[in-house]
């Protein structure tokens, strides 16, 4: 009888395999040292954390907090999902527009065109990489204090986010319809939009989803810088070491995370669920 | 008659590999050919450099009487939307109704002037379609007996289904010419039969001319007038169907 050989572990390159293992637990042990992780630390601390809860769930007490600073943390949730939502849908639009732009022969197939696809690329990587501090840093420097500051911040990191994706997913799409379009006399532009779009839909609802979500969650930090919504208030509270009311506010950033995630899952296994009919 | 497809000693090659190796041949109106020959022989490739969907090094194609080389962007649109094209597969857009895939075939209609570019815009979907290009593709889906099916999404349509939509996307065009590489290759027996069949009697009925390649010699044989044979990028054999008689069939094959 024929009996198959065991093969060795690291395949039919066993050094390879053990010198990548070895490089990689150095690369760790370099990195932790470097991050100053350290429990003793940890532990040795926790006399500061007890303060920060013993003092951020108090008894009951009505006067700790009025309903006109309710109102106003209310108002403020509100003003952030406003940006959030905004900045994503003006960051779509746009991000959609230079994905067509970025995506590899999609709008135009020439060697001049590939730097025109190469150039908005790089845009769209410079809107990703630099992170949204420093971008909503730069808005307010730029359009003052406040909610606008916030909003532009939100539209250019969902460009940076949409741009890349969108731009994959037309991609992966299967080009062979839009070749049966442009052979029978149809436009380029026109195939892009009645064959490789519309086979993309799923996937860019799904990333537009996305999108909303990371949205929502910048949003809620921009304030810390000044460019609105409840961060601001968070910041100050914290400043003042109003830790119950801090712990208010974060309560509600909690809810609002959570309600916009199980929406954005919810309308995501829809759009699964209508392409597996 | 004239010739409307004129195809004059051309070459082709992918890379360094020659594939075609001077391929002529003449297609009068309202002939139709067959397309026979062993896999890799070139049919798909010969389908494609006809279409322009590739370059051709050397040698002359002319469609309509138009050397289809040398044409600006526009001029050929114009020149391929009198063309009709069937692949053997992922010729429809798989998350739009068939309806829209139809509509889909007046996209080439003269696409020369601004104005119509605004109507191509309507075009991309059925929803948005002017009445006159809705009602004309029910039309061509009802010819391919598909009018109950008009909403299905193209996807959820069985092979020779979406097949014969692709056919009523060919006809919404108007064609003067229809190119099918392997139309019925991925169905099954009566599917094809079924397919091959629509095409003869559209084509027979509207005068349209045809080309498409086929493994299955009596589809050849039954759906067309003349035959034409591939070996290793020439035309070996080309004759009235009739008068080519099997054993040589058999020969091209080996
Ligand atoms: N995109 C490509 N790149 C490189 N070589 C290719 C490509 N497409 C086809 N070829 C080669 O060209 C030759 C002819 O292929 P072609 O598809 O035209 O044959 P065919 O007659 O249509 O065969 P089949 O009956 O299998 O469809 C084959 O040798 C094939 O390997
Ligand atoms: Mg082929």
């Amino acid at each position: 009888m024929h009996r198959a050989a065991v093969p060795p572990r690291f395949g039919n390159r066993p050094i390879a395999g053990f010198l990548a293992v070895i490089l990689f637990l150095l690369v760790s042990a370099w990195c932790f040292g470097g991050s100053g992780f350290s429990i003793a630390q940890l532990l040795g601390s926790s006399e500061y954390l007890l303060r920060f809860l013993r003092e951020a769930f108090p008894p009951i007490d009505e006067h700790r907090l009025t309903f006109e600073q309710f109102h106003r943390y209310w108002l403020a949730l509100i003003e952030t999902f406003q940006m959030a939502f905004a900045g994503t849908l003006l960051g779509l639009v746009i991000g959609f527009i230079l994905a067509l732009f970025a995506s590899r022969g999609l709008m135009f197939e020439s060697p001049r065109s590939n730097l025109l696809q190469w150039s908005v690329k790089m845009l769209i990587s410079l809107f990703r990489t630099v992170p949204d501090l420093v971008w909503a840093i730069i808005f307010v420097m730029v359009v003052g204090l406040g909610a606008f500051a916030g909003t532009l911040t939100i539209m250019v990191d969902t460009i940076g986010f949409c741009g890349r994706f969108f731009a994959e997913e037309m991609e992966d799409v299967d080009r062979s319809s839009a070749e049966a379009l442009s052979a029978s006399g149809a436009r380029r532009f026109d195939t892009v939009f009645a064959a490789v779009v519309p086979a993309a839909t799923p996937g860019l609802i799904t990333t537009s989803l996305f999108a909303f979500e990371k949205a929502i969650r910048s949003s809620v930090v921009l304030g810390l810088v000044g460019a609105g919504g409840i961060g601001l208030e968070l910041q100050s509270l914290m400043n003042w070491m109003a830790y119950d009311r801090a712990m208010v506010i974060i309560g509600m950033i909690f809810v609002l995370v959570l309600v916009v995630e199980q929406l954005s899952s919810y309308f995501r296994k829809l759009v699964m669920k209508n392409e597996q009919q | 008659m004239a010739a409307i497809v004129t195809a004059e000693d051309i070459a082709m090659s992918y890379g360094n590999t020659p594939i075609l190796k001077g391929v002529s041949f003449e297609l009068e109106a309202g002939e139709s050919l067959s397309l026979i020959g062993s896999n890799g022989a070139g049919k798909s490739t010969l389908i494609r450099c006809l279409l322009r969907l590739e370059p051709i090094i050397a040698g002359r194609i002319s469609l309509f009487g138009r050397e289809i080389q040398n044409l600006k962007p526009s001029e050929l649109r114009s020149t391929r939307c009198r063309v009709g094209v069937v692949f053997q597969r992922h010729n429809l857009v798989p998350r739009l109704s068939a309806l829209s895939n139809v509509v889909h075939g007046a996209l080439g209609r003269n696409t020369q002037s601004f104005g119509s570019m605004i109507s191509g815009i309507s075009l991309w979907s059925h929803i948005t379609a002017g009445r006159v290009h809705r009602e004309r593709a029910m039309e061509c889906l009802d010819r391919v007996n598909l009018a109950d099916l008009a909403h299905r999404r193209a996807d959820s349509l069985s092979g020779g289904q979406s097949q014969r939509v692709a056919i009523a996307r060919a006809l919404m065009q108007d064609p003067d010419l229809i190119i099918a590489d392997e139309p019925a290759a991925s169905l099954d027996p009566i599917a094809g039969e079924e397919v091959m069949g629509l095409f003869s009697e559209l084509c027979r009925e509207a005068g349209v001319s045809l080309i498409f390649s086929t493994h299955n010699i009596s589809h050849a044989v039954d759906f067309a007038d003349r035959m034409m044979a591939m070996k290793s990028g020439r035309i070996s054999l080309d004759g009235r169907t009739g008068s080519v008689d099997l054993q040589a069939l058999k020969a091209e094959y080996a």
